[in-house]
Order: structure tokens, then C-alpha cells, then sequence
């Protein structure tokens, strides 16, 4: 109740300020914090609120960005969105920067059969089985039915690719807020990690396939992946060079990690950007290599985890402010087929990648939950996509995968929360292991 | 450079200082603690990353970071109002309030007045514009910083009746400071609202504000929140309040006092909040240093004649208000006339105040009052360091 009527007075307070003073005539960069502060407290208790109805946090900080955000009450303009998009990156870094630390190598070990296993079948199951069902449905499928065959198989491959991907963002977020720990929570994070190089570069493969199909006259572009792999290969060796760098700051200075932290990930932000590096990978690299390498891999991610929590509802809600529902209603029809082809393949590769390497009934059941949530990742390689087939066919592959990934933004934590709760994985919802009673009990 | 990078220049410089320079505040000598305590070494690194030398603060770098300087005044301002719980200040005779008020107000009517004196004769502007900007370099210099007070008891071991009464008044004069600065602010608000008829309007408006918003997050902090939470609301809080003071114009530095006297009134959700506010004391201060120091754009000859009139109306103010203040009011125990030379000090909340102006106004009186608040640091917290004990020690206050 106290939450609820705070929320009321946030609501009311700041929009009889806006109404009080229009933003052009407030000093520049006063509207930013203003809104800035209101999402901290708005999305945050909106977040801790949902919890009530078992849904995850970071639901609620989505939900807060789509109620605030420009589609519903406005309160998040899409210019005041656009210049807390800094903070995007920052809490990529920071998730990345945990996704890599939880990747341990003797966990690996242990079962690498079943990561390769599961991340194999996805990679099949999903491509194949999107672009299946994309060519088997393209005669009821407006924009598409009037392409040729070929067209049509490049749209596919293209779709099959982007459902892949998937953000490690909700996979961490969901993590650390139900303090999740066991072998499902392993296998998603494990998978996930390792996915995100793969992606992309079975993207860019892709891409360079489709290309030619879609575009007539248009020869296969290999430069393009080898570009990308040129770019992975960096971004790993960057993040190899900043683990160090960061190894060597908690071993020698040992003070305010995370606010050294925060500047360091600044200046590699900076540098990415002019190198043209990917930052997941650089920093996912850099966790790795400090959790794998060094004895500091744990109190790293206690550092991360503990004063982040600011950044991540931020990041959360700007995303939920940042989604486009114009888009999604325009093309609900090709959106949901998407989003249930996803679904679908993915539950099966995942199924079929775990069958016959583990005998951990959840995972088998419900570790496909926790590949469904997709941010930031996709929607980059989605606007690749647009950039390099231009037109109404690029442009209509870009448009349907932003309004796909509003959806699996949606369903992905509370999908995977559920999972976890189902396999007992949740810290205040474990399962107790079963009392034998002895003899002198049972009298 | 980058906006990016100039922050993590920044970052780095405050970052580097409480590591290095902050350590050596209780140094043995003299001039090295009185340097870390004056920040001046900061002050320096602002005008070398600034644009009047190296250039890699440049000053559109320096305008993308305007809301950080806004949200560290509004830090500052809460960190202090947090402390103002009026049951401490009641345990204390109630004659010391007096004191406190009366030589604040004396030193703001005093210095306002020659200020506006020698305004009016160096620049020929509208007398609307001379009154704000007098009363501005009248709310800089009418508060005192508590530290050299302090330091002297910590590394001199001075107690006694005077010693606790200035170690009071040192304390809460930055509310006078903050509270005439607020008021100006208000009165001389540009901003135009249908809503609101007049000036007077601002201000009532300003303080309900912040009495609401404290309220509000007093009655919300009242549930239980874990320690990463209470973290993040206490973070929203400031951003929240500076960011209104921000848009509306009025003083971020006021607001955030209010609020923060607000919630120091009700003991256990001051402690939860405290806490969070202690964690970056430090690094808001040496920030507001180093945006000082790249501010900083003094323009030689007519600058400096007033900044002198402004240094020398401050010895006048403080000393003349601490002398009627002995005459008039009774503490209790025999009050010194020279009582007012221990309020010397300078310091951050009046740099914050200079800063907030510069922030809302900028140009040649933005320039001024940053001027003022650094050449003010350099000459007022270092006399104040070497005269402090002398002057206790003369009382009897230092054996």
C-alpha cells in the first residue's frame, strides 16, 4: 500500500511539474535528470510491486517503461529515452561483465557434452525450422506470398538466424534478482555465453547467403564474414587485454572496485565505439578471463551485483520505453507466427540437445524457457539487416523482428522465472532434500 | 573528447584524490593538510583539464555535464539538511541558534551591501540584475565551514566553551548560506508559468516541494527494503529532487536541504538514508572542486577589483557579525569580540552555491562568483588554518 500511494504522489508531483514549465524552456539536460530520477523510483518500486503477482522484477521495470513511455502516458518522452540510452551500454557491460564471471571452466568440463549438445540442436532446430516454417506458410503470409521461391527461402534464412539470438541481459537480470543458483541456471548462462559468439557469426554467414538470394544480381559477400570474424576476434582479444587490467587493479590497489569499475567501462565504451568492437563479447571475454584465471572472479561479481541495481532498472525500463507497439500492431499477424515459430524450435533443439546428455528432468522440461528473452543483441543485428538489404524486404525483416523482440522482451523473464521456480533453483523456493526417519523417529 | 571521457577524466582525477589526497587532511604539516582540506590542489587540476588550458574539458564537454554538476548540488545540499535534526540542535543552549543566526545575517547584509555597491559602480546593468547578483555573493560568503574548526580540535585538542560554540556555528552556518541562496534563486526565478503569479509563489512552492518529498520518502522508507534497494531509492531521491530543482529553476542545493531536513527529523529513516548520502561525500566534493577549477574563466583587471571589494567585505561581515553577536548575546560565558575571525572558513557549501548560479546564469556574473569561490577557498580556509588555533590558543581553548 505504502509503495502503491508513493507511485501516486511520484506520478502526480511529476506531472504537475512538467505542466508547470513546458521542457523547452528548462535549462538543457534538467528534463534528463528529472526523468532519470523519476524511473529510478518509479520502475523500481513498480518492479518490486509485480513481484506480488510472481512475475519478476525486471517485468515490472518493462512494464514501467511501456506505461511511462511515449505509446501510453509519456511521462518518458522518446527524446529524453533516446539520451539515458547511454545507460544501455553501461548495463550491457556490466551484465556481460557478470555472464562472463559465472562462466567457469571447471563447470564446463564437467559437461561440455551437453553444452555443445544443446547449443548444436538450437542452432539447427531453430534455423531450419523457422525457415521451414516461413516457406510452408508464405502462400497466407501477405507481404511474402508475392516473392519468388528463392526470395522467400532468403527471407527465412534470415528470420532463422535472428531467432537464435539471444540477450544474456534478462538471463543475468533474472539470476541475480531470484539469486538463482543449480544446474538449469548453469546450463541457461553457460549456453547463453557461448551462444553470443556464435551468433553472430553464424549470422553473418547466413547474411551473406541470403543476400544473393534475396537481391538479384547481388554476388555472395564474404569480405562481410570475414569482417565479422575479424571483429569477434578483436573484441575477444580486447577483452582478454581489459580482464588483465582489471585482475591487476583488484590485486594491487584493492579500493572502490566498482567505481573504478564504472570508469574503466566508460573508456572501453569509448574505444568499442571508435574500433568498431562488440561490447558484450569484449566484457563477457573480461569476466571470463578474471573468473577463470585469477582468485578474484567472485568478489568481482559481488562488486558488480551489489551496486548495480540502479543501472539495471534503468536499463530495463528505457527498454520497455523504447518498444515499438506501432510496429507490432501494424504486423501482429507475421509477428506472432515468428515469435511462435521461436518458441517452438526452440523448445525442441533444446529438448533434443539434452535427451540423451543429461538425465536432469527440469532441464530437459524447462531449461527452453530460459532461451526465449532477446534485447539489444537482436535488434543490432536486425538493423544490420536493414542496412544491408535495402528496400521494403530489409526494411520488412527489420520492422517484424523489433515487434518480435518486444514480445520475447515480455515473455522471456517470466518464462525463465518460471523454469526456475519449477526447478527448484529459485534460494527462498528450494527444494528440501527428503527426511528419512530413523526407526527411534518413526516410534 | 568525448563527453564519455571527459567525465572519466573526471572521474579519475576524484577518484585519484580520495585515494592520495584526502588521506593527508591530518598531515603534520601545516601546508600540506591545509591544501588536501582546501581542495585547492583540485581546484588546479579543473583549470589544467579545463578550456582555458590543456582544453580537454572543453566547454561544450563541460555543458553535456551540466546535470551531473546538478545532481552533485543536490547531494551536497541533502547531505547537509540530513544532519539538522532539531532535537540535536535543542540539546544545544538555545542563545547558540541565536548567535549563529544573528552573525549570518549580519555578514549577509554587510557583504550584500558593499557588494552592491562596487557592482553598480564597476558595471552598468539593470538594478534588478545588481540586487540578484549582490545577494548571491552575499548568500557565498555569509556561511562557514566547520572542517578547520575541527581540525583544530582533532590536531590541536581544543576545547572548551568557545570552541563547542563555533564548532556549532560552523556547523549550521551553511543553512544560512544555502537558505539566502535559495531565496534569491526563487525571487529571481526567469522562468514564466501559468500558474504561478509571483516570485513569492517560487518560494513557497520551492519549500513545499521539499517538505513533500521528504514526506513521502520518509512514509516510504518506513517498509523494509534491503541494502541494495534503500541504495537505489536514497540514489533516485537526489536525482529526483535535483532534477526539480534543475527544471524549475530553483536552487537544487535548497531543495535538497529541505528534503534532507525533512527526513532528518524522524531518527531511524535519517540513519537508513545517511548512510547512503556518507558513501559519496567525498567524490561530490572533489567533483564540485574540479568543475570549479574548469569553470574558472577570469577576466583580469575589472574581476579582480571586485573580487577584493568581495574578499574584503568578508572579513568585514564576519568579523563585525561575530563582534554584535558577542555584544548582544548571552551564551552563558564570556564571548570574545574577536569572535568572528574564527569564522573565517570557506569552503564547499559555498562553492556549490557559486556553482549553482553558474549552472542556471553563466556568463560575466557566472564567471564572477566562480572567481570569487576559489580565490575565496585560497585566501579564507588558508588564514583561517593558521589563524584558527592562535585564536583559541589566546582564549585559553589550546593549551
Amino acid at each position: 500500500m505504502r509503495i502503491t500511494i508513493f507511485i501516486i504522489l511520484l506520478l502526480l508531483t511529476t506531472a504537475f511539474i512538467q505542466r508547470l514549465i513546458p521542457s523547452h524552456t528548462a535549462l538543457p539536460g534538467a528534463e534528463v535528470v528529472l526523468m532519470l530520477g523519476f524511473v529510478l523510483l518509479a520502475a523500481y518500486l513498480l518492479g518490486k510491486s509485480v513481484t506480488r503477482i510472481r512475475l519478476p522484477k525486471i517485468s515490472g521495470y518493462l512494464l514501467a517503461g511501456i506505461l511511462l513511455g511515449p505509446y501510453f502516458l509519456n511521462y518518458l518522452s522518446s527524446s529524453t529515452v533516446g539520451e539515458l540510452k547511454l545507460i544501455d551500454d553501461i548495463a550491457l557491460s556490466l551484465i556481460a561483465l557478470t555472464a562472463g564471471g559465472e562462466f567457469r571452466l571447471s563447470n564446463v568440463r564437467q559437461k561440455w557434452r551437453l553444452l555443445t549438445s544443446v547449443i548444436s540442436w538450437q542452432i539447427v532446430i531453430v534455423l531450419c525450422g523457422v525457415t521451414a516454417g516461413i516457406l510452408l506458410l508464405s502462400p497466407w503470409l501477405g507481404f511474402i506470398n508475392q516473392q519468388p521461391l528463392r526470395v522467400v527461402l532468403g527471407i527465412g534464412l534470415i528470420f532463422g538466424s535472428l531467432a537464435i539470438a539471444k540477450s544474456p541481459a534478462t538471463t543475468i537480470a533474472i539470476i541475480t534478482e531470484s539469486k538463482a543458483r543449480g544446474p538449469l541456471t548453469d546450463l541457461v548462462l553457460e549456453v547463453t555465453v557461448a551462444k553470443d559468439i556464435i551468433v553472430v557469426l553464424v549470422f553473418a554467414v547466413i547474411l551473406a547467403f541470403a543476400e544473393p538470394l534475396v537481391l538479384p544480381g547481388q554476388e555472395m559477400r564474404l569480405q562481410y564474414v570475414l569482417s565479422v570474424l575479424g571483429e569477434i576476434s578483436l573484441s575477444l582479444f580486447v577483452g582478454g587485454v581489459a580482464g588483465y587490467l582489471i585482475y591487476s587493479y583488484m590485486k594491487y590497489v584493492k579500493q572502490q572496485t566498482f567505481i573504478f569499475l564504472m570508469g574503466f567501462i566508460l573508456l572501453i565504451i569509448e574505444v568499442s565505439r571508435l574500433a568498431h568492437l562488440e561490447i558484450v563479447l569484449v566484457f563477457m571475454m573480461a569476466g571470463f578471463m578474471i573468473q577463470n584465471f585469477s582468485k578474484h572472479g567472485d568478489e568481482l561479481i559481488h562488486a558488480i551485483e551489489s551496486n548495480s541495481l540502479p543501472v539495471y532498472v534503468t536499463f530495463f525500463t528505457i527498454a520497455g520505453a523504447s518498444l515499438n507497439f506501432d510496429l507490432f500492431i501494424k504486423n501482429w499477424v507475421f509477428t506472432l507466427l515468428i515469435v511462435g515459430l521461436r518458441l517452438g524450435t526452440t523448445q525442441i533443439g533444446t529438448w533434443l540437445g539434452s535427451r540423451f546428455t543429461t538425465t536432469n528432468v527440469f532441464i530437459r522440461r524447462y531449461s527452453w524457457m530460459g532461451f526465449i528473452g532477446q534485447a539489444g543483441v537482436t535488434l543490432g543485428l536486425s538493423i544490420i539487416v536493414g542496412r544491408t538489404l535495402p528496400g521494403e524486404i530489409g526494411n520488412f525483416i527489420k520492422t517484424i523482428m523489433i515487434a518480435a523482440i518486444a514480445i520475447n522482451q515480455l515473455l522471456g523473464p517470466v518464462l525463465f522465472r518460471f523454469a526456475l521456480d519449477k526447478a527448484g533453483e529459485v534460494s527462498a523456493t528450494a527444494a528440501k532434500p527428503a527426511v528419512v526417519l530413523t526407526s527411534a523417529q518413526k516410534k | 573528447m568525448t563527453p564519455i571521457l571527459g567525465f572519466l577524466l573526471v572521474l579519475t582525477a576524484a577518484f585519484l584524490g580520495s585515494v592520495l589526497v584526502f588521506p593527508r587532511i591530518n598531515h603534520k604539516n601545516p601546508i600540506v593538510s591545509g591544501l588536501a582540506v582546501s581542495g585547492i590542489p583540485y581546484i588546479l587540476i579543473g583549470v589544467l583539464l579545463g578550456p582555458r588550458v590543456f582544453g580537454f574539458l572543453n566547454e561544450k564537454i563541460l555543458f553535456s555535464l551540466e546535470p551531473l554538476i546538478s545532481l552533485s548540488l543536490g547531494w551536497a545540499g541533502m547531505l547537509f539538511g540530513i544532519h539538522l535534526r532539531w532535537r540535536n540542535i535543542k540539546r544545544f543552549p538555545a542563545n547558540y541558534t541565536l548567535f549563529s543566526a544573528v552573525q549570518g545575517l549580519i555578514a549577509f547584509v554587510i557583504i550584500g551591501g558593499i557588494c552592491l555597491v562596487a557592482y553598480s559602480n564597476l558595471w552598468n546593468e539593470a538594478p534588478r540584475h545588481i540586487l540578484e547578483v549582490s545577494l548571491v555573493f552575499a548568500a557565498l560568503g555569509c556561511n562557514t565551514t566547520p572542517i578547520t574548526i575541527a581540525r583544530a580540535v582533532v590536531m590541536h585538542k581544543a576545547s572548551g566553551r568557545l570552541t563547542h560554540l563555533m564548532q556549532f556555528v560552523s556547523g549550521l552556518d551553511g543553512f544560512w548560506g544555502i537558505f539566502f541562496a535559495g531565496i534569491t534563486f526563487a525571487l529571481f526565478n526567469p522562468l514564466v508559468s501559468n500558474w504561478i503569479t509571483s516570485n513569492w509563489q517560487w518560494l513557497l512552492l520551492n519549500v513545499l516541494l521539499g517538505i513533500l518529498i521528504g514526506l513521502a520518502f520518509v512514509f516510504l522508507v518506513r517498509s523494509k527494503f534491503e541494502r541494495d534497494e534503500l541504495t537505489l531509492l536514497v540514489i533516485g531521491l537526489v536525482v529526483f529532487a535535483s532534477g526539480v530543482g534543475f527544471y524549475l529553476r530553483l536552487s537544487p542545493i535548497f531543495l535538497n536541504m529541505i528534503v534532507g531536513i525533512v527526513i532528518a527529523q524522524f531518527r531511524r529513516e535519517a540513519e537508513k538514508t545517511v548512510r547512503v548520502l556518507g558513501y559519496a561525500e567525498t567524490p561530490i566534493y572533489l567533483f564540485l572542486l574540479l568543475f570549479a577549477g574548469a569553470l574558472w574563466n577570469i577576466n583580469f583587471f575589472s574581476e579582480v577589483a571586485f573580487i577584493g571589494v568581495f574578499i574584503g567585505a568578508r572579513f568585514l561581515g564576519k568579523y563585525l557579525g561575530g563582534w554584535i553577536s558577542a555584544k548582544t548575546i548571552d551564551c552563558s560565558f564570556p564571548i570574545p569580540g574577536d569572535v568572528g575571525s574564527m569564522l573565517l572558513s570557506f569552503g564547499g557549501i559555498s562553492l556549490a552555491i557559486a556553482l549553482n548560479y553558474q549552472l542556471f546564469y553563466g556568463g560575466t556574473p557566472g564567471n564572477l562568483v566562480i572567481s570569487a569561490a576559489i580565490i575565496g577557498i585560497i585566501v579564507f580556509d588558508e588564514f583561517a588554518a593558521w589563524l584558527i588555533p592562535r585564536v583559541l590558543k589566546r582564549h585559553g581553548e589550546i593549551i
